[in-house]
């Protein structure tokens, strides 16, 4: 099985009193296998949406999707033993049972279980840093455990993939980071397919392999997170030398390269986007000619969250030529 | 099948660990019940002004009134646990969990309905001695005769079931309905079907309690007769009346629900 989850011209219109609201519109996207997609996008782009029609708790308008090449719509429940979903703002657990009932109950209403089940369970309570916690109430953890909980709940029954709706939501900084070491783990180890949605572009940039960027109902760009870094760096360079370039080559330098240059009394600081690496050496040239001595050259890596928000600012026409 | 069954277990497991861990709120349940039965029990009859003596004639509807009660007590199972449960559930975001098992729905309600009535055993058996210990009547329970008319209606209830979950599914908050639902249902299937008249008397003959009840308390009674064919093809008519429309009712508002986003939380 090479994709996890594949969506072609999706759609989803909620109709109500009158006006309609188009929350997914026509979208196309594809989750391999091991890979974690980041499913990202400002409030009411129209993740949930998406993440919901592929648990079938919402019904698609038009468009169609697989679950691991299975149709849901065919055949739900081969479809829905491949996915486990934590989702967005809900409890996902019985609150008033213990931890280790709640795996239980969560293996055994999807029928599986099998020999190995408490071999499996434990393991999956120590990994989750649970053990201690597995006779208490789910009620008396904290938010953070709660959370775990509710991942070794999606997680009990084995699923392939795991569709995760804001999971870090809420947490504090120690939760969150066990949460995402967690969610590294599985796609690395395990293997599992992973979709995740999230605000918070630290944690997507830290996670994810590929990006979907959605905005009103559409998705603006998907891509390897590596590809859009690169596509976006567009090679910004910095430059910090001793010394001072003559008054001519400073103009030349701002109006045939569009270079910044700032100059203190150590040295001249050059800012400057390259396309390719041989216009670097052009630059080093003239700084040699010059006799200026370089004591710093770097790259600035741009994050996704500057990606992030430029692409929403400008939308999806601008961005389409990075699509992937 | 095996996985089924699987998934029954969990359901009970679960409504037995809860029932255990709550054990004041499981026995003020039994109280609650046992108390509203004296209620209104022997409110009624001293409003009509009968004397509480033993007598053949107390013991015979004290056992009608019981047994009008138990399938009160399987209604209410019913409706908690197919139409309270999924609004609790929504309201806390757990009803996506249990949809996602990927069952078909009214078949993960079924057996969610099915290990509520086997938890609600650990309250029906102590109520049940209570209720004859306090009125002096001994229940003859004569599971031969009673259990087909009992399971007949529990398979009616379930489908009336089915139509208030589907109520549940689409209005989600419905709390206050339901509480008088069950009110309603109490005061109609308390006293025998025969003594109402008019539209009370068409509302009460097509609820899908009336025919149990009635078989139920000719079974139980002191020196019962035998249930005719006709009777009993009533109560099975009856009973596959509201299974197949609950479940065409509430498919329709599943249907509905998932296109309008309102299974679960929103
Ligand atoms: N059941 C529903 N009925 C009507 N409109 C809905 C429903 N669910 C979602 N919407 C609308 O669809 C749009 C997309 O919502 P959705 O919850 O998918 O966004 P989201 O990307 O998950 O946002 P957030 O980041 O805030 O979670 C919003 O305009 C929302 O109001
Ligand atoms: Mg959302």
């Amino acid at each position: 099985m090479e994709t996890a989850i594949s969506v072609h011209k999706l759609r989803k219109e909620f109709r109500g009193r009158g006006k309609s609201i188009v929350a997914v519109d026509d979208i196309d996207f594809t989750l391999r296998r091991g890979e974690i997609l980041g499913f990202l996008g400002p409030n009411g782009a129209g993740k949930t949406t998406t993440i919901k029609m592929l648990c079938g708790l919402v019904k698609p308008t038009s468009g169609s999707l697989l679950i691991g090449g299975i149709d849901p719509a065919a055949n739900p429940r081969k479809a829905m033993r491949k996915l486990g979903a934590v989702l967005e703002g809900s409890r996902n657990t019985y609150w008033r049972l213990t931890v280790d009932e709640n795996l239980e109950y969560f293996a055994y209403s999807r029928g599986r279980v099998s020999s190995d089940f408490r071999h499996r369970r434990d393991r999956l309570l120590t990994t989750l840093g649970l053990a201690e916690k597995r006779t208490e109430l789910v009620q008396k953890l904290s938010r953070g455990m709660q959370q775990k909980v509710a991942l070794g709940c999606a997680l009990i029954p084995d699923p392939e993939i795991l569709l995760l709706d804001e999971p870090t939501l809420g947490l504090d900084l120690q939760s969150s980071q066990a949460i995402q070491q967690e969610i590294k783990r599985l796609a690395d180890q395990e293997g599992k397919s992973i979709l995740l949605t999230t605000h918070q572009m630290e944690i997507a940039h830290a996670l994810s392999t590929h990006v979907a960027i959605m905005n009103r109902g559409r998705i603006v760009v998907q891509d390897k997170v590596k590809n859009l870094l690169d596509v976006f760096s567009l090679g910004m360079y910095t430059i910090r030398v001793y010394g001072w370039l003559p008054a001519e080559e400073r103009t030349w330098l701002e109006a045939r390269w569009g270079a910044e240059l700032d100059h203190d009394e150590s040295g001249t600081t050059l800012r400057v986007p390259l396309t390719d690496a041989r216009q670097l050496y052009l630059i080093i040239e003239i700084l040699e000619r010059h006799k200026l001595l370089i004591s710093n050259i770097q790259r600035l890596e741009p994050n996704l969250g500057e990606i992030y928000l430029k692409l929403i600012e400008e939308g999806p026409v601008e961005a389409t030529r990075f699509g992937a | 099948m095996k996985q089924l069954v699987l998934a029954l277990r969990a359901e009970i497991k679960v409504g037995f660990a809860k029932t255990v861990r709550y054990p004041v709120q499981t026995l003020t349940s039994v109280l609650v019940l046992y108390l509203l039965f004296v209620g209104v029990f022997y409110g009624s009859r001293s409003i009509a002004g009968v004397v509480n003596t033993p007598s053949a004639d107390f013991a015979r509807s004290a056992t009608e009134a019981i047994a009008g009660y138990l399938l009160w007590f399987f209604a209410l199972i019913a409706i908690d646990s197919m139409s309270q449960n999924i609004s609790e559930e929504a309201q806390t975001g757990t009803l996506e969990q249990f949809y996602l098992a990927g069952w078909s729905f009214p078949l993960m309600l079924f057996l969610r309905f099915l290990s509520s009535i086997l938890t609600s055993l650990v309250m029906l058996i102590p109520l049940l001695l209570l209720l004859s210990l306090s009125t002096g009547v001994a229940l003859e329970l004569r599971f031969v005769d009673t259990l087909p008319v009992v399971g007949l209606t529990i398979l009616g209830l379930c489908g009336f079931g089915y139509l208030l979950g589907a109520v549940t599914l689409l209005f989600k908050r419905i709390g206050n309905a339901m509480t008088l639902v069950q009110f309603g249902l109490l005061f109609l299937c308390l006293p025998p079907v025969e003594q109402f008249s008019g539209p009370l008397k068409l509302i009460a003959l097509t609820l899908p309690l009336t025919q149990g009840v009635k078989l139920l308390r000719r079974v139980l009674a002191p020196g019962s007769e035998i249930i005719g064919a006709g009777d009993f093809l009533l109560l099975i008519l009856n009973s596959a009346a509201y299974l197949l429309v609950g479940i065409a009712v509430f498919r329709w508002a599943e249907r509905l629900a998932r296109d309008r986003g309102l299974l679960g939380q929103y």
